[in-house]
C-alpha cells in the first residue's frame, strides 16, 4: 500500500470517528469536521461560482445541511465521510446555479463589444489569455457564456472538463446512472457549441 | 475551448481558500444551525397546533352551517312537515285508535308519540267536558 492511500485512510478513520462523535452531539467535533473539510468543499464550490461571497455562501450552507445529515451517514452505506460530504456540496452548487438561472442577472444582449471581438478573436485563433488582466476578462466572459446553459448541462462541463472526473465518479457525486452523464455531457457539449456559434 | 471556458470560470483555489477561511464562518454556521433548529421547534410546537386549527375552524364551520341548515329545513313548522302531535291524537281519540304509552315511543322521531304538557292537558280538558255532555 502506498503512503498516500495509507494516508487516506488514515483520514477516513478520523473523519469516521470525528462524524460519529458530532452525532452524538459532540459539537467540538462537528468543528473539526469543518476545519479540516472547509478548504475542499471551497475549492470544489469555486469550479462551479467565481465570487468568493457566493462561495462563502455554499460552504455555509454545506456544512448547516451536514449537521443535520449526520444522522443519515452511515460509514457502511457510504463511500467515504469526504466523498458524502462532497456530494452535498455538489448538490448545493446545482440547487444555486439552478436559483441563478430563474433569475438571470445576464443575457447574450449584455455582452459588450469588446466581449464580443474578443471572443470572436479567441474562437478563431483558438489561444489562451495570458496575462492576469486577460484572465480576469475570462473569468467574467466564460462565466456569462457558461451562464445560458441549463444547470444539468453547467454541472456536467464543469465535472468532467472543470475537475477531471471520470463518468462513474461523477454519477456517485451527482446520484445519476452512467448511461445519464453521458447524455447529459453529450448534450452540455451541444448546447455550449451553440452559443459559441453565436460569436463566432 | 469549451474546457477553457469552464476552467476560466472558475474561482482560483488560493481565492476559494481564502473564502474559506472568512473570519466567523464557523460562528456564522452554528447560528445557522440553531435558527434552523429553533424553527424545527416551533414547527412541532403549539405553532403546529394553531395552524391544524387554523384549518379546521373552516372546515367546522362548514359542518356547523351544513348541520344548521338540515334543521331549519326539517322544523316542525313547515308546511309540508307533519301535523301537530294534538291533533293526529285528538284525531285517533276520536275514532276510538289506541295511543302508543309514552314510554314506547321513539324520542326520535316528530310522530304523534312526541306530544307536549299543554297537548296533554287539553286532551283531559277535552276528555272530560266530552263525559260531562254524555
Amino acid at each position: 500500500m502506498t503512503t498516500e492511500s495509507q494516508l487516506d485512510l488514515a483520514g477516513e478513520a478520523i473523519d469516521e470517528s470525528l462524524a460519529a462523535s458530532a452525532r452524538a452531539g459532540d459539537d467540538a467535533a462537528f468543528e473539526q469536521l469543518f476545519l479540516r473539510h472547509r478548504a475542499r468543499i471551497a475549492r470544489l464550490a469555486g469550479r462551479f461560482l467565481n465570487r468568493p461571497d457566493k462561495v462563502e455562501e455554499i460552504v455555509q450552507e454545506v456544512f448547516a445541511k451536514t449537521y443535520f445529515a449526520l444522522a443519515d451517514y452511515s460509514a457502511r452505506s457510504n463511500a467515504s465521510f469526504a466523498a458524502w460530504l462532497s456530494r452535498i456540496a455538489v448538490n448545493a452548487c446545482y440547487d444555486e446555479m439552478r436559483r441563478a438561472r430563474r433569475r438571470p442577472e445576464s443575457s447574450l444582449n449584455d455582452f459588450t463589444d469588446e466581449e464580443v471581438a474578443w471572443l470572436s478573436q479567441q474562437l478563431r485563433a483558438e489561444a489562451g489569455a495570458a496575462d492576469i488582466e486577460s484572465a480576469v476578462i475570462s473569468r467574467d466572459l466564460a462565466d456569462k457564456l457558461l451562464a445560458q446553459l441549463k444547470a444539468d448541462d453547467r454541472l456536467v462541463l464543469t465535472l468532467l472538463d472543470g475537475e477531471g472526473l471520470p463518468v462513474a465518479d461523477i454519477a456517485a457525486l451527482t446520484g445519476w446512472t452512467v448511461s445519464k452523464v453521458k447524455v447529459r455531457a453529450h448534450r452540455a457539449r451541444s448546447a455550449l457549441r451553440r452559443v459559441l456559434g453565436q460569436f463566432a | 475551448m469549451g474546457r477553457a471556458l469552464i476552467r476560466a470560470s472558475a474561482l482560483g483555489d488560493a481565492e476559494a481558500e481564502e473564502a474559506a477561511n472568512a473570519p466567523f464562518l464557523y460562528a456564522r454556521i452554528r447560528a445557522r444551525i440553531e435558527a434552523e433548529r429553533r424553527a424545527d421547534e416551533r414547527a412541532s410546537g403549539w405553532f403546529a397546533t394553531l395552524a391544524v386549527a387554523r384549518r379546521a375552524v373552516p372546515a367546522l364551520a362548514l359542518v356547523a352551517i351544513a348541520a344548521a341548515g338540515s334543521c331549519w329545513a326539517i322544523r316542525p313548522d313547515s308546511q309540508e312537515g307533519p301535523p301537530p302531535a294534538g291533533a293526529l291524537i285528538e284525531a285517533r281519540l276520536a275514532q276510538g285508535e289506541p295511543i302508543a304509552v309514552v314510554s314506547a315511543c321513539s324520542i326520535a322521531t316528530k310522530e304523534e308519540c312526541l306530544v307536549s304538557t299543554d297537548d296533554v292537558l287539553a286532551l283531559l280538558v277535552n276528555e272530560g267536558e266530552q263525559e260531562t255532555e254524555r
